[in-house]
């Protein structure tokens, strides 16, 4: 049996144990901050988790805080803000999909087909440099372009026209947010697409082309399967991560707007647990979020699968 | 010494963006007693030897000072300290350079007798530091406790963690304490909770929130008085032109003085039959909130809510009228201006016939609670509270306020303290984490513009004509001090909504019936059992 067992590991793995050991320990090594740092600063925090069953008091800690059960969730299902924000957020992560998710692969395609190299490599800098501005700095500059006391409404003031609520209007906020984050990251985002157009194969174009392939054609039979796994693996971290539209960014606009458009999951949380003291609540809206999170991704990776794409994980022996 | 726009915080008034309960708006309730009876207040017995230019009153009224005494004299007898000290508080100035490189703070330790080390939070964020730091368990030996930035279960928070300190100052036990018996019972019933004493209460301006308006502005339209609603809006109409604009966006504030001018209580209203009722059920406010919509539609307010500090603003002429607390805070204009001295809104009836009122303050920034330890740590730690409580024109208020003279003071023609270049940059931030974790009672004093004094001491007495107190003040319910400021977070955010048009006013009845079954009418019952007798009934 455990011969059976042993032999079927080494014919698993190609090498015994030992061998791997010797061939790969550098590797090893070379992964030892990486994952301290995520049990320290990921995996550890999540045991955290526990006040979601308490009615949590800091001053009391995690030892001598009274446990409550399910309670909380039970609130959190019953608060109608809950449910504004889970809206909101559901909303928001659907037009930042639809809207911002194309955005990047049409930049990574024109940059791609750029003939000058100098002009190439400049627009890429301009255009991925505004991921480096925090969130404050880009809605400050939006506030001082298109707000109500911004550089265009007091243009169209003086033009004696009515000044256009950009920032301030509920209906067109998820609009504007995506603008903001295609400002500053769809460049960052272009980064991978780019990436993985240099590994398509230079001759395939050529053959098709001398197949007479136009341009369309080439884009649509070469370029964009080439991409496809990307643009899966990619959508596939999205889906996972559709609960967490962003903080920053809502929590500086949630008064331009009112909390009924503004207020997402990780605001409520911040709102609820931090600022209203009600920690408890505040970590079963994010335990939640988390689970929820965790089963989209699973949900999306298995529809990958079965659509034939290796996705972000497989099973052995699947590929 | 404290900015306009952080000290608007502390005392509780929320700014647009800001989730902290108001004072006169009901959200507060930190302090107070649930069985005050049975607790004897420290005996109160004043400063002597002070004469002010200007003389206070019961009623509120502070004292003002066209100088500062002549030959100061000492307030305690020994330095308090024999080991350091560790404490939390929050700076709203820039916070100073660190002790090793503050000669002004070193002075202040030498004169204490040990080392004063300082967590010095900043704004805002100070209630998750503060929570984070009770949770992690390593508590310093003193926590700054503010009443109204929303600290959830102060009672329960205090028992488990914290040092009673009833039988150290209730009664004549605190002469032992002389700056600490300088301060007045009313200051004291913040630091008064489930019966008991948990340290010193810092008294801040007893004045509430005002409107200030820059009288430049305002010359073109006739001034900033009026004596209608709809006179104000017209003016408010007239001074919005191109990229001026009549008032600053900060709108619970602004409504909170449209509510003085419909006549709406402070907090609660006390019924004939001694029921209580709320702010936001009575139709006073109902109907400022919908005179507010009126004015955001008219488009007077500046249209950027996210404005942080109008001051430069109305300084500049940009916008007309902004709210700040208490009529000192033309200081704040002053340093911006030398040559400007802003006027303040006396409070009017909306039709011209109703009477308005004025909602005084909170009256304190809340108390300065004591680590669990024992007797001869509380004394010392008491003898450190003395200290840094001496009251204004005392040699402990110079070496705290303005630190060493020819080094970070001097005096100028008039013997009145001024800080040097050295002291402009060692003192704010320094003086204002001291300030804000213990104070004396308040006075006027403007140094350099000795008039502006006066004529505070003339505004304070025409507020208080109008003057209400918040009936509810220095009582304490358990609802209120739960969930009190999510609820009033909450039914604002409605009623921002409303202003601004987001929302239609039928909003209005829906949220109010959230607020009163989220914890509103728990809230009612438990602050209408303890009502004091004292307090009057609203009106009468």
């Amino acid at each position: 049996m455990l011969k059976a067992n042993s032999e079927k590991r080494q014919a698993r793995n190609g090498l015994p144990l030992k061998a791997k050991w010797r061939r790969d320990w550098q590797m090893v090594l070379l992964m030892i901050p990486g994952v301290v740092f995520l049990l320290v600063f990921f995996y550890l925090p999540v045991l955290g988790n526990v006040v979601a069953f308490q009615d949590f008091q800091p001053f009391l800690g995690i030892m001598h805080s009274e446990w409550n059960g399910l309670q909380n969730f039970v609130n959190l299902y019953a608060n109608p803000d809950f449910w504004d924000a889970l809206r909101n957020t559901l909303v928001l992560a659907g037009v930042q999909l639809l809207l911002f998710f194309p955005v990047p692969i049409g930049l990574a395609l024109i940059v791609d087909s750029l003939v000058s190299n100098r002009f190439r490599r400049w627009f890429q800098t301009i255009a991925y440099l505004p991921h480096f501005l925090s969130w404050v700095l880009v809605v400050t500059l939006f506030q001082q372009s298109l707000g109500g006391a911004g550089f265009v409404n007091n243009l169209l003031r003086q033009a004696g026209l009515d000044p256009i609520p950009f920032m301030t209007n509920p209906d067109t906020f998820p609009l504007l947010v995506v603008a903001q984050l295609i400002w500053k990251d769809a460049g960052w985002a272009m980064i991978i697409f780019l990436a993985a157009l240099t590994t398509v194969d230079v001759s395939l174009y050529e053959a098709a082309a001398a197949d007479g392939a136009g341009r369309w054609r080439r884009l649509w039979h070469i370029t964009l399967p080439s991409l496809r796994t990307v643009i899966v693996l990619l959508l596939i971290l999205r889906i996972g991560d559709i609960l967490s539209v962003g903080f920053e960014q809502f929590i500086l606009q949630r008064d331009s707007v009112g909390s009924g458009a503004a207020e997402v999951l990780d605001t409520f949380t911040y709102y609820a647990g931090v600022v209203g003291g009600d920690w408890s609540s505040g970590a079963a809206a994010g335990l939640a979020k988390g689970v929820v999170g965790a089963l989209l991704l699973w949900g999306a990776n298995s529809l990958a699968h079965r659509l034939g794409e290796p996705g972000i994980f497989q099973k052995r022996g699947a590929s | 010494m404290i900015s306009r726009r952080r000290f608007l915080q502390v005392t509780g008034a929320a700014i647009a963006t800001s989730t902290l309960a108001a004072c006169g708006d009901g959200g507060a309730g930190g302090g107070g007693a649930k069985a005050s009876g049975e607790l004897t207040l420290p005996t109160y017995k004043p400063f002597e030897g002070l004469h002010p230019d200007f003389p206070g009153a019961e009623s509120g009224l502070e004292p003002g000072f066209l100088k500062f005494p002549a030959d100061a004299v000492s307030s305690v007898k020994a330095p308090p300290l024999k080991s350091a000290v560790t404490a939390l508080t929050e700076t709203f100035a820039t916070p100073p350079p660190p002790m090793g490189s503050n000669p002004m703070w070193q002075a202040l330790n030498s004169a204490l007798g040990g080392e004063l080390r300082l967590t010095i939070g900043t704004d805002p964020g100070y209630p998750e530091k503060f929570a984070t730091l009770l949770a992690s368990d390593s508590l310093p030996d003193l926590m700054w406790l503010p009443p109204n930035q929303g600290i959830p279960n102060v009672g329960p928070m205090l028992e488990a963690k914290f040092q009673d300190l009833t039988k150290y100052l209730s009664g004549d036990a605190v002469l032992e304490y002389p700056n600490l018996a300088a301060l007045k019972p009313a200051s004291w019933r913040t630091a008064v909770v489930n019966g008991k004493i948990w340290g010193a209460p810092i008294p801040s301006t007893p004045f509430g929130q005002v409107m200030m308006g820059n009288p430049k502005t305002w010359a073109k339209v006739g001034g900033l008085q009026c004596t209608t609603a709809d006179e104000f809006f017209a003016k408010c109409k007239e001074l919005t032109n191109g990229t001026n604009y009549a008032l600053e966006p900060a709108i619970i504030n602004m409504l909170h003085m449209f509510g003085e001018w419909f006549g709406a209580p402070n907090g609660w209203r006390v019924n004939q039959d001694r029921s209580l009722t709320h702010l936001y059920e009575t139709d006073n406010y109902k109907a400022a909130v919908e005179y507010a919509a009126k004015l955001w539609a008219a488009k007077v307010f500046y249209p950027d809510l996210n404005l942080a500090d109008a001051t430069p603003k109305t300084v500049n002429g940009q916008i007309a009228a902004q709210v700040v607390v208490g009529p000192r805070a033309t200081a704040d204009f002053r340093t911006l201006d030398p040559t400007l001295f802003v006027d303040t809104m006396i409070p009017f009836g909306h039709d011209g016939k109703a009477k308005p009122v004025y909602d005084m303050g909170y009256g304190t920034v809340g108390f300065t609670p004591f680590k669990k330890t024992d007797e001869g740590r509380i004394r010392e730690l008491l003898a450190l509270m003395d200290y840094l409580s001496a009251p204004f024109g005392t040699k402990e208020y110079l070496v705290k306020n303005f630190g060493v003279e020819g080094q970070q003071y001097q005096l100028d023609a008039q013997k009145n303290p001024v800080l040097t270049k050295a002291g402009q940059q060692q003192a704010p931030g320094l003086v204002s984490a001291l300030q804000i974790m213990n104070s004396p009672e308040s006075v006027i004093f403007n140094p350099a513009n000795p008039d502006d004094t006066r004529k505070i001491y003339e505004t304070e007495q025409k507020l208080l004509k109008f003057a209400m107190r918040n009936p509810t003040a220095g009582t304490y319910s358990d609802t209120s001090s739960k969930v009190g400021p999510k609820l009033t977070a909450a039914f604002r955010d409605t009623i921002v909504d409303i202003v601004t048009g987001r929302q239609k006013m039928d909003a209005y009845d829906a949220a109010l019936k959230r607020w009163k079954s989220g914890g509103g009418d728990k809230m009612r019952g438990e602050f209408a059992a303890v009502l004091p007798s004292s307090v009057p009934v609203t009106g009468s």
